[in-house]
């Protein structure tokens, strides 16, 4: 390998910039084992999410627009959503809390959280406690054979309320 | 002929064997005569010692036994003193032993399914003989296990054992801490109760609370983390079936591997740093009461006579090496004290276990939460600030804490107070801040209960003033500053140390019993659990 005349491999061996090839290689080499190692770990990390998450449909039938006259609530305690009607339409608001995900409650005309004591007003604005956001509100929409339904994967702008159409309502 | 060299690779130092011998009675003879032998043969075979009774054996049952040779084979006698260490790092690793063998036959009856997880531990209580006491005695250590860690980390840090060279063990203590609450709350899951079931959703909401911080700044949309942590923690976006087998994967796998890994490293390191830490300036009257050594004394003693298999120590053990006489043979005087504390540890677990049952609540509602819905008890300090902001509570505020105490060791350069409680100047530093730091929080936490916080004030305030000031982070800002005030004015490292981890002590302290006692339904405060409404 080395001959007896050569000083030492790191000298014979100097780029112009300086750096042996013993070194460049030896950090090449440390490099591509991390670089290898890294990506080999992401990729089996990737795993831990599947693409397709085992969910609940986000979407539910909340029942015929027949159903809903104004001052109609129906509580959908398996999606934790109320659906609820007045004389402006029916609109549907989550009763998960937006602070740690608890179910709030019906109270003095808004909504409390039994967790950490949030409250909100009847549409869902935040009053008082630690909850970061109101309620969300969920787009309603009336599907062919009359039923209306409630996406939960499609939050709306507070306010946002379904009418319907006069020949319906008649 | 294969007797003599059996003899010779086997009894490498046991007593030489009597010598038989009759040969004449051919090969039946021979054969019967090793049926004879059989007994001591296998006996030098598994154990290649005497009975431990001098100054060789008693070295060779430490050094040629895999599991006792962790140990050095003398111990310093201070070490053996009951005040030092208090046999705290002895209990947790009992506890942890405890907990493994009650875990792994608890395994064999829980199912991790969404339907069964609940029946499967009323199975465990009502229908496996003994299953009670194993569920009792699991859940009874687990808690002790936290207590005992913690109080570990405060022996080690009032005697001044994180100092050079142990910083790198505080730091593998501090995983070690983290694993065991991690593996708490993991275990406190799995019975799918109303309990376990509000408290994955709460925390899995505080890993996903990075929302709150990523809405306040309104990048959300592009860079959703929280989203992402709860997903890889629950396997869904709610809380189901999958989050129950993840769970149960992370709580039984995972990190008992991790703890093994970091429990082993953490005894390694104990010896190469230098064995146990202990003052440099012991004297004799120090050590009066403690086992002597009066064979090994002599030997030390004596005319300069080596004691060859401490050679094995490595040079950087001065403490080791210094004063060789105060030593003593760690068998039996280290094993015996050891073996004191894994008894009565396993005696108060076991009395625990069979007095009082582990709680179950009904099974997992997941249309009404708890009211109040309490994480375990030594979660409630966080959870009080999770009541101001779920990711100051659940993520700045512990990250914050954790990392101060990372950040001690290295910090505090300061030599020479090792081994030793504090006394004097260190005492009164104690004193003053733990006396500051227990008002602070009082007053602090007294004024939220009086006059509430920002958003009562003002409610449409932006959520990022409330991450950033709150009672939690309030008063540990006030506790860093006062820290620095302490070196600034002393000129002491180790004085500022004290000064933050004392109040650190009270945060965990007061916040935990504040939250457990004088939070009642919809966190509302009440002086008393009696005084809740019934519901």
């Amino acid at each position: 390998m080395t001959t007896p005349n050569e000083t030492s491999p790191e000298d014979s061996a100097k780029t112009t910039d300086g750096l042996s090839r013993k070194d460049f290689l030896s950090t090449a080499g440390v490099g591509m084992c991390a670089s290898g190692l890294a990506l080999a770990s992401a990729g089996a990390l990737r795993s831990a999410v599947p693409s397709v998450l085992p969910d609940a449909s986000a979407q539910f039938k909340a029942g015929k627009s027949e159903d809903f006259v104004p001052g109609t609530m129906k509580d959908f305690t398996e999606e934790n959503v109320l659906v609820l009607c007045d004389a402006d339409g029916v609109f549907a608001i989550s009763t998960v809390c937006t602070h740690l995900g608890c179910i709030v409650g019906q109270s003095d005309g808004g909504f409390l959280c039994p967790c950490h004591g949030s409250r909100y007003d009847a549409d869902g604005n935040v009053l008082q406690g630690p909850a970061p956001k109101g309620l969300a509100w969920f787009d309603i929409a009336q599907l062919p054979d009359g039923n209306l339904q409630v996406d939960r994967a499609k939050p709306v702008q507070v306010g946002t309320k379904f009418k319907f159409t006069d020949t319906e309502l008649g | 002929m294969s007797n003599s060299i059996e003899k010779e690779s086997s009894a490498l130092d046991a007593p030489a064997e009597k010598t038989t011998g009759s040969s004449q009675a051919g090969g039946f003879g021979l054969l019967l005569e090793n049926i004879r032998a059989f007994p001591g043969n296998f006996r030098d075979a598994v154990i290649r010692h005497g009975v431990p009774d001098s100054q060789r054996t008693r070295s060779q049952a430490v050094f040629s036994n895999i599991f006792l040779h962790i140990h050095s084979i003398r111990t310093h006698r201070w070490t053996l003193k009951k005040s030092f260490t208090v046999g705290l790092g002895v209990a947790t690793t009992a506890l942890f032993l405890i907990l493994s063998v009650t875990g792994i036959m608890l395994m064999v009856y829980y199912k991790p399914t969404e339907a069964e997880a609940y029946n499967s531990i009323k199975d465990i209580h009502y229908i496996v003989p003994g299953g009670r006491l194993l569920r009792n005695t699991h859940r009874w250590a687990a808690n002790l296990m936290v207590i005992s860690a913690l109080l570990h980390m405060v022996r080690v840090f009032f005697t001044a054992s994180y100092q050079k060279p142990r910083e790198f063990n505080w730091l593998i203590g501090i995983a070690l801490l983290v694993l065991t609450l991690a593996l708490s709350f993991t275990g406190y899951c799995l019975p799918w109760d109303q309990l376990a079931y509000w408290a994955v959703v709460i925390g899995s909401n505080i890993a996903g609370s990075a929302v709150e911080l990523t809405d306040a700044l309104n990048v959300t949309q592009v860079f959703d983390i929280g989203m992402m942590q709860r997903q890889i923690l629950l396997g869904a976006s709610s809380v189901g079936g999958e989050a129950i087998l993840r769970f149960y994967w992370i709580h039984c796998i995972a990190l008992p591997f991790a703890m093994t890994v970091l429990i082993g490293m953490h005894f390694w390191r104990i010896r190469k740093d230098g064995g146990m830490s202990r003052p440099s300036d012991i004297r004799e009257e120090e050590l009066a009461g403690l086992p002597e050594d009066e064979v090994g004394k002599a030997a030390f003693q004596g005319s300069g006579k080596t004691y060859t298999l401490m050679c094995a120590v490595p040079e950087k053990t001065l403490q080791v090496d210094k004063d060789q006489e105060n030593t003593v043979h760690s068998w039996p005087h280290a094993f015996r004290a050891e073996m004191a504390v894994v008894m009565t540890v396993l005696a108060v677990v076991l009395l625990l276990g069979v007095f009082y049952n582990a709680p179950l609540k009904i099974a997992a509602d997941p249309a009404i939460p708890e009211n109040p819905a309490k994480a375990p008890w030594y979660f409630l300090g966080l959870q009080e600030v999770v009541s101001y902001s779920a990711f100051a509570g659940g993520i700045g505020v512990p990250l914050f804490m954790l990392v101060g105490l990372a950040c001690i060791p290295f910090l505090d350069r300061e030599r020479g107070k090792l081994g030793r409680w504090p006394r004097q100047r260190d005492l009164r530093c104690a004193i003053i801040s733990l006396a500051f730091s227990f008002l602070c929080i009082v007053a602090t936490l007294s004024f939220r209960v009086h006059f509430g916080w920002l958003r009562d004030w003002w409610p449409g305030i932006n959520q990022l003033w409330i991450i950033l000031i709150n009672p939690g982070t309030l008063v540990l800002a006030v506790f860093t500053g006062y820290s620095l005030l302490w070196t600034g004015r002393t000129g002491s490292t180790r004085l500022g140390a004290i000064a933050f981890f004392c109040c650190l002590m009270t945060f965990f302290v007061v916040f935990t019993y504040f939250g457990t006692v004088h939070r009642g339904p919809n966190w509302d405060f009440y002086w008393w659990p009696s005084q809740w409404p019934t519901h």
